[in-house]
């Protein structure tokens, strides 16, 4: 099997290799390149301007239409290039319109451009290929550089959020390097909504590129565009291209940035007094069923209060500098860039580290053949503990922060950690004294070859190869905090992980104009993906030194085997595919647009493995018409429609076979010495397991108004996921533990719902401004599941939180509607010496007696609604207590340039989505001797409770009757159930980012060289406006102490890592 | 020239397609997991698809502490729920008060755990027999013992089932995907299957001692014993609730097979009640300690006391991994005083905690309660926790005043593994040799031999008397049921017997259905309802209307 494997990595680098060996045989001067004084060839020339100032335009590309013969504008804005009477020249610029110009028997032409308002002849990367923007037919979104660069910030993740229509972006916490979710076009699948990401041609990474590298990026967010990706587009496909360098001289960028982050809001938690009253409330509470702590006994107004926020939560420095080198001339281009991000937590030991160097270039062997490399080294390095990130109940230090006592300091006067009488978990020990560094280096090259055979048809070969080196090293010093909390025996422990993964592709494609009014185009392709990887990660214990640079396993003196643990394991998967595309259109007025695709995957068996994704989409550009010649006020307008099937989530593993595992949960010891390991199944296999498939229409409509100042785009989708992978739970009885359950295609979702995005621009002058808004609805709806429903998500005892069954939207909010308070009021009975209050629901049981469905309710203890009157409070008693999912997510950029100066705002928010305050669950909490939050101080009293101070005899009110209020008396029968009380609107309006740059004129930098010098400063989540009140609206579904989000737990807040607010300054030299 | 072109491009393309349209390219296998259809062809195979049927013991949380500690005794008569202050542990108390919710996790970890066992066991039982013709070195006789092995746990995981839910799905053979909707099959069926299921392991087990040091696996002792058990249980059920109950329909009074298996394995010679001569054994405690205390540490492991043993070695793995016991952990005391006078936690919990009534019953200077519980006044007033050190316990954050020792574990066991709340080094000695004394007690005492009863419960007695100084408990002259019922309480309080023995003779009506101790809540046990917990609700509802509890909760 090894040597299998071993041999696949050979053909794939077998398959490079005769790439560099045919590369090097074309470049040979003896080769087929230089057939250059064709017949009928005649030298042109000219030179092209702008057409409203007269300005020559250098470097700009004229191209011999249907080939990659060309040339370039030189500083004069003139060309020359050799042409024959039936060529058409090709003029083209960034910002500027095309323009085609038939030679003829022209030898000389002079050409002027127009300005590129709206962008509509900016070319826009689809799959496996280019298209002018306004022949588009499918829904796509593109975000340009300018806009990515002129925010700082460190990943194009939180670049993107709320800038393109339809995408919802959301942070899974402020913690550094951490990433986001992303659903386009609302929730696909139940599996998972990542959309594919396309880097260069090739499934990559977002959080691994320097958004400084980027040029442009493309979301395909309807079936017409992204069927071209098959079973892998039906989340949709963000599609990013890399910069290249640009022919004309080279040119130098720099970029640097730094700012301070802090937490973007607090918990306002109770001081001393008001925690120690709450404390005596228990005591008196308690006195009913017993006694407790002489402790509480202390003179609670001389206590001091600290706030353990303000110890655990430091304001951290982020910084950023990148550079690029790039430059080319006709025959080639390159571009060198460096970036390195550091950003430091707000909890210490969370920092995170990005290198990224990236080598991007394309030599033009002949006119026929252009050979492109892009390389890319990535190195990242996080620290910090998995469990701070997300809400582990007894570790997360963001949990134990917010409970600790406030009456005591961080430290001691000795250094050492304070101990409480009331709680156990001191947050900074685990921050103390565990070191966790995950360092992850990626390596990749794409190489590209693409061969002009004949006019009009191209081939392209693409090979790309990717490793990963993962090294995870945590070492846990000995202590002792308190009997409870210590660690006697030091711990290494040691992950390392390798992975490989190779591409290859390879494309036909094909041009022509047939009768000038009959544009085809036609391409067809194949892919094939592999990729394997293992890890190994092993423990030791008894360190002989605690030096980061001593840490290996050698240095343990602990040689006994049985506290030695190693572990690991393995994968592999490959998929294939064959696609094809069919572009058409009529007078550039009727578009047509076929795609193809045939999918296999590894992950199924071979009666079910492939799958075939057919699209189409059509478009008329209505304006091209006569009878809309008159109509001025709309200069460009396009109706589209497409339909089309994509697939999701094709898993990886192998669902469709039996397998059986020795894994650590079958061991077992059977003489008390040694353990030996079993073996058992590992899931139940489906093996009729196939493709998702996604079915979706979109319907769009684009214009173009008043000069092109405005113009707007309109979809609105159907989008219905058939044949949903889920894993089926099954009854215990099948034997197989959580998670090995068969996996099957029986799920399905709709999603409806419209995006719009409109833009203005308008100059006044030296003023320039700009308007993008952007907004967007999605109605989720299951139509079947592979049982009646899923119950999922909690935090600590409050579970399940979220219902998805048919007929609603996922992950909906479910649990008890509440009714008030019981009050002192109430009437009550006496049964068996017990009290009972009367106004309630009950059950008449056999003896005549009443059950009451509160039995143990006593004033200021929560009314819970008997729903379906039954006499009892049960699980049927629990509804829908609204939906997680917004009814409309916005955005909108607002830009204005002045002279030198440029302020750029960006907002974006949600509406009408709940969120399930999990903070309340501990910062209100319902046992014990912990902090809680300030606005617990207003709950229900019975009566003024006093305490005894010190030993002087006296007593003191500690405690005030409280009656009016509808907060409930501190009792866990108030707390511990999901009800209406913790769910919250979670609307929210954000400005997102503020920046404002200035720009030295150039007539002062070119003094020095400079070009541009551009100083910025501005402020990332500078203000919130919303109702929510835990730490910040942006919440996800992240499983409880797991590391994943799932869409089944959606809008549950578990306190995680708080965002952060950041003022940053920075600048940007080129030069 | 343009032929050249074509010859590099076809090149181009084959090399590529070549490397990637293959037929195989697609069709690979799995690499760090087996296909199960290549697997379970040698001896070696057989041996780790047997430990995986052992493995699912390793849940600690279904077996110590629901199965044992919450099933058994916490809704008992016996214990109350602990926890320091109201509502501390709702789930212990909820179960404590008899107030059953079927989405409690507990229900859903037990039932799980169970049939994982018994699927594991379904497995083998399919799979080795074939191993004969696969395995050209097989030993087809050790071939046939693992086969009994897993007879036996499939066995005993029906047992218990029966025990806590009643009626349940009967899983004799590995389920297809159509098979998961079933209903709960009546217990005659149940039972004949671990009849069956017993005698077949029976006849293949060797006997206790005969493992060359795998003492930890099942033996022909065992697998009587549990029979015996069986017949016990199905008995009572016939007897108490004779004929009013549908739900133990055609079961019958078989008092008589009862005896017969418990004499078998008392008759084998291989069993002995320990310290039943008055010795006193070196432990962790001290070299003086005696016999039935003896019994609950790690040095009695495997002694002559155990029928059946869950093993429990220490190690520092993950939860479910390997297990050591958790059972000290969910006893014993929660809090200290340290020199300051204040509480300080353990990392114990402190979640049952041993009624008053129970020590009461206790004769004066009976050698078992103090080895069963601490109370204020016992002379128990330290505890030992990780580090090292003897603290005083408080008695103050008991509701009882008691704690349970029966299970406790020294800090010096626990000084080498990071956690110690599942790492308690002791066996969990699931079926005692007492037990198939008392057994046999009941049954002789049923078919009329209440000679032989005396004799049996005198032997238990006398253990226990020569245990202590005391003399006590003295020799009983005369044997009841009332006296068996008592000294089944006495001498296994606290190793989750109590509830299934009350209900089995029909008296938790009568025991449970009173106020708590605590008088915080009361306790309403309402029969038809309460005699089993309920399924787990996921059960219920994955099943299509299959399954039912037996009244709507």
């Amino acid at each position: 099997m090894k040597e299998k494997h071993f041999s696949d990595f050979l053909l794939g680098k077998a398959a490079l290799l005769l790439t560099f060996m045919l590369t090097v045989i074309l470049m040979t001067p003896n080769s087929f390149a230089g057939n250059s004084m064709q017949q009928g060839k005649k030298m042109v020339t000219g030179t092209v301007t702008d057409a409203k100032t007269n300005v020559p335009l250098p470097a700009l590309t004229v191209l011999i239409k249907g080939t990659t013969i060309g040339s370039v504008t030189d500083l004069d804005g003139k060309y020359s290039i050799l042409a024959s009477d039936r060529d058409i020249l090709v003029f083209s610029f960034i910002g500027y319109r095309e323009k085609e110009v038939a030679v003829g028997d022209q030898s000389m032409i002079n050409v002027s451009l127009e300005e590129d308002i709206y962008g509509l002849d900016e070319v826009i990367v689809t799959g496996y290929g280019v298209q002018k923007k306004s022949d588009l037919t499918g829904a796509v979104s593109s975000v340009s550089s300018e806009r990515l660069t002129n925010l700082p910030l460190p990943n194009l993740e939180q670049a993107l959020q709320g800038q393109a229509a339809g995408v919802n972006i959301t942070s899974k916490s402020g913690r550094p390097g951490e990433g986001v979710t992303i659903q386009i076009r609302g929730i696909s699948s139940i599996n998972g909504t990542e959309p594919l990401v396309i880097i260069d041609g090739v499934a990559g990474d977002l959080n691994l590129l320097n958004p400084s590298d980027i040029e442009s990026i493309e979301v395909l967010k309807d079936a017409s565009s992204s069927a071209i990706y098959g079973a892998t587009g039906g989340n949709g496909v963000i599609l990013v291209t890399t910069k290249l360098g640009k022919t004309g001289k080279i040119r130098t960028t720099l970029n640097a940035y730094r700012g301070v982050e802090s937490a973007i809001n607090m918990i306002e938690m109770m001081n001393s007094q008001e925690w120690m009253a709450v404390n005596e409330e228990i005591e008196w509470e308690n006195s009913r069923k017993k006694t407790w702590n002489e402790a509480l006994n202390t003179e609670p107004d001389t206590l001091p209060t600290y706030n353990w926020q303000d110890f655990i939560f430091k304001p951290a420095l982020m910084q950023n500098y990148d550079m690029s080198v790039s430059g080319g001339n006709e025959f080639s281009n390159i571009l060198f860039s460096a970036s390195y991000n550091d950003q430091e937590g707000i909890i210490r030991k969370t920092n995170y580290q990005r290198l990224t160097l990236r080598l991007n270039a394309e030599q033009k062997l002949s006119n026929r053949i252009t050979f492109d490399q892009k390389i890319s080294f990535v190195n990242t390095k996080g620290e910090g503990l998995d469990e701070w990130k997300w809400h582990h109940y007894y570790w997360n230090p963001i949990n134990s922060t917010l409970q600790m006592d406030p009456s005591i300091p961080e430290y001691d006067e000795n250094g050492q950690w304070t101990i409480s009488n009331f709680s156990t978990v001191h947050p900074s020990v685990k921050l103390d004294v565990v070191d966790k560094v995950n360092q992850q280096n990626h390596f990749e090259g794409n190489f590209g070859l693409k061969i002009n055979i004949l006019k009009g048809l191209d081939f392209t070969s693409r090979f790309t190869g990717k490793l990963g080196f993962g090294d995870v090293k945590q070492y846990t010093s000995i202590y002792y905090a308190s009997p409870t909390d210590n660690n006697p025996k030091d711990e290494l422990y040691m992950n390392m992980d390798r992975s490989l993964s190779y591409t290859a592709q390879n494309m036909l494609n094909y041009q022509v104009t047939i009768a000038r009014n009959h544009n085809l185009s036609l391409m067809v392709g194949m892919e094939a993906n592999k990729w394997w990887g293992y890890n190994i990660e092993g423990t030791r214990l008894d360190m002989s030194s605690s030096d980061p640079w001593m840490l290996y396993f050698t240095k343990s003196t602990n040689s006994s085997d049985d506290i030695q643990n190693v572990d690991g394991t393995g994968y592999i998967g490959a998929t294939q595919a064959y696609f094809g595309r069919l572009n058409y259109d009529f007078m550039g007025k009727y578009l047509l647009t076929i795609n193809v695709r045939r999918d296999g995957s590894s992950s199924f068996g071979p009666r079910f493995r492939w799958g075939t994704f057919p699209s189409f989409s059509v478009g008329w550009k209505f304006t091209e018409e006569e009878f809309m010649k008159n109509v001025s006020a709309i200069s460009f307008g396009k109706l589209r429609f497409g339909y089309g099937q994509t697939g999701a989530n094709a898993r990886t593993g192998f669902p469709y076979l039996s397998q059986v595992v020795s894994s650590p949960k079958f061991r077992y010891s059977v003489d008390n010495v040694t353990t030996q390991v079993g073996t058992g199944p590992f899931q139940i296999a489906n093996t009729e397991i196939h493709w998702e498939s996604v079915n979706m229409s979109n319907l769009g409509l684009d214009l173009s108004l008043f000069d092109n100042r405005l113009s707007i785009t309109a979809d609105v989708f159907d989008k219905v996921n058939e044949g949903m992978l889920m894993l089926q739970e099954v009854s215990r009885i099948a034997g197989t533990f959580n998670g090995s359950y068969p996996e099957v295609n029986v799920g399905s979702l709709r999603n409806m719902g419209y995006e719009i995005t409109i833009t203005g621009r308008k100059s006044e002058g030296e003023l320039k401004g700009s308007i993008d808004l952007n907004f967007s609805g999605v109605r989720n709806e299951v139509i079947s599941l592979a049982e009646d429903s899923l119950l999922r998500g909690g935090v600590h005892v409050l579970s399940p939180t979220n219902l998805t069954c048919i007929g609603q939207p996922v992950a909906q909010f479910y649990g008890f509607q509440t009714d008030g308070l019981f009050r002192e009021t109430d009437p009550t009975e006496v049964i068996k010496n017990k009290t009972y209050i009367t106004n309630q629901p009950y059950q008449l049981l056999e003896d005549g007696s009443k059950k009451y469905a509160q039995p143990k309710a006593v004033p200021g203890d929560v009314r819970i609604k008997d729903v379906n009157n039954d006499g009892k409070i049960s699980d049927d008693d629990k509804v829908n207590l609204g939906s997680p999912l917004p009814i409309l997510v916005y955005g909108f950029n607002i830009n204005l340039e002045y002279k030198g100066f440029d302020l750029s705002a960006f907002f974006n928010g949600t509406v009408g989505n709940k969120i399930l305050n999990g903070i309340k669950q501990y910062t209100y909490y319902h046992q014990g001797y912990v902090n809680r939050a300030k606005a617990f101080n207003d709950r229900y009293v019975e009566k003024d409770i006093y305490a005894w101070v010190g030993d002087t005899g006296d007593s003191m009110l500690v405690v005030q009757q409280n009656l009016d209020t509808d907060m409930p008396r501190f009792n866990s029968e108030n707390y511990n159930k999901v009800t209406d009380f913790f769910i919250e609107d979670g609307s929210y309006f954000r400005l997102k980012n503020l920046v404002i740059g200035y720009t030295l004129p150039k007539t002062i930098t070119s003094v020095v060289g400079i070009e541009k010098l551009r100083i910025y400063g501005g402020a990332k989540n500078l203000f919130t406006l919303t109702k929510y009140t835990g730490l910040d609206p942006e919440v996800t579904g992240i499983t409880p102490g797991g590391n994943s989000t799932s869409i089944l737990e959606s809008g549950v807040d578990l306190g995680v890592y708080p965002l952060t607010r950041m003022f940053y300054f920075g600048v940007n030299i080129a030069f | 020239m343009k032929n050249k072109i074509y010859i590099f491009l076809f090149l181009l393309l084959s090399a590529s397609l070549w490397n990637s349209c293959s037929e195989d390219f697609l069709e690979l296998k799995p690499i760090a997991a087996e296909n199960e259809a290549a697997f379970y062809q040698t001896m070696a195979h057989a041996d780790q698809a047997i430990i995986a049927c052992y493995s699912q013991f390793n849940n600690v949380a279904a077996w110590d502490r629901d199965l044992m500690m919450y099933f058994g005794d916490v809704c008992s008569d016996d214990f109350e729920a602990g926890g320091d202050f109201v509502n501390e542990v709702p789930q212990a108390e909820q179960l404590s008060y008899l107030d059953w919710d079927p989405t409690d996790g507990v229900y859903d970890n037990v039932y799980g755990t169970l049939y994982r066992a018994i699927n594991f066991c379904n497995i083998a039982l399919e799979k080795l027999p074939s191993i004969e013709e696969t395995d050209p070195d097989a030993d087809v006789a050790q071939l046939n013992i693992r086969i009994a092995e897993a007879k036996f746990l499939r066995a005993l995981n029906h047992f218990y089932l029966t025990i806590v839910f009643g009626e349940v799905p009967l899983v004799d053979h590995v389920l297809g995907p159509t098979e998961y909707k079933m209903g709960r099959a009546p217990l005659r069926d149940i039972y004949d299957l671990i009849e069956k299921d017993c005698k077949d392991a029976m006849a293949v087990l060797p006997e206790r001692g005969s493992w060359n040091g795998e003492e930890g696996r099942a033996t022909k002792g065992a697998a009587k014993a549990l029979l015996a058990r069986l017949y016990l249980y199905e008995s009572s059920y016939a007897k108490y609730y004779g004929g009013s109950d549908p739900r133990f329909a055609n079961l019958n009074e078989r008092w008589g097979d009862a005896l017969k298996y418990a004499e078998e394995v008392i008759s084998s010679g291989k069993y002995k009640l320990v310290g039943i001569d008055g010795e006193t054994y070196p432990t962790w405690r001290g070299p003086e300690t005696n016999g039935f205390r003896y019994i609950f540490t790690s040095e009695g492991d495997y002694s002559p006391e155990t029928v059946f043993e869950i093993t429990c070695i220490q190690e520092g793995l993950g939860y479910e991994e390997a297990r050591g016991h958790s059972l000290s952990n969910w006893s014993t005391a929660r809090y200290y005083i340290d020199e300051g006078g204040v509480n300080r936690a353990t990392s114990y919990w402190g979640l049952g905690l041993p009624h008053p009534d129970l020590k009461a019953a206790y004769d004066d200077g009976d050698a078992r309660l103090r080895t069963t519980m601490a109370f204020e006044g016992s002379g128990d007033e330290w505890i030992e926790i990780k580090g090292g050190l003897r603290y005083p316990i408080s008695y103050n954050n008991s509701v009882t005043k008691t704690y349970q020792r029966k299970w406790e574990s020294s800090a010096a066991e626990f000084a080498d593994v990071k956690k110690d709340w599942n790492t308690a080094p002791a066996n969990i000695k699931l079926i005692r040799y007492a037990d198939v004394y008392l057994i046999a007690a009941e049954a002789a005492l049923m078919s009329g031999n209440s000679a032989k009863a005396l004799e049996y419960v005198n032997k238990v007695r006398e253990r226990a008397r020569n245990c202590g100084t005391s003399g006590q408990p003295a020799a009983l002259t005369s044997v009841s049921m009332e006296d068996i019922m008592h000294e089944r309480r006495l001498e296994f309080a606290g190793e989750g017997h109590r509830f299934f023995d009350i209900v089995r003779w029909n008296k938790a009506y009568d025991l449970l259905n009173k106020p708590t101790y605590s008088d915080f809540g009361n306790r309403q046990f309402v029969r038809g309802e309460n005699e089993f917990q309920p399924l787990p609700q996921r059960e219920i509802d994955l099943s299509g209307g299959a399954l039912q509890q037996y009244t709507a909760f």
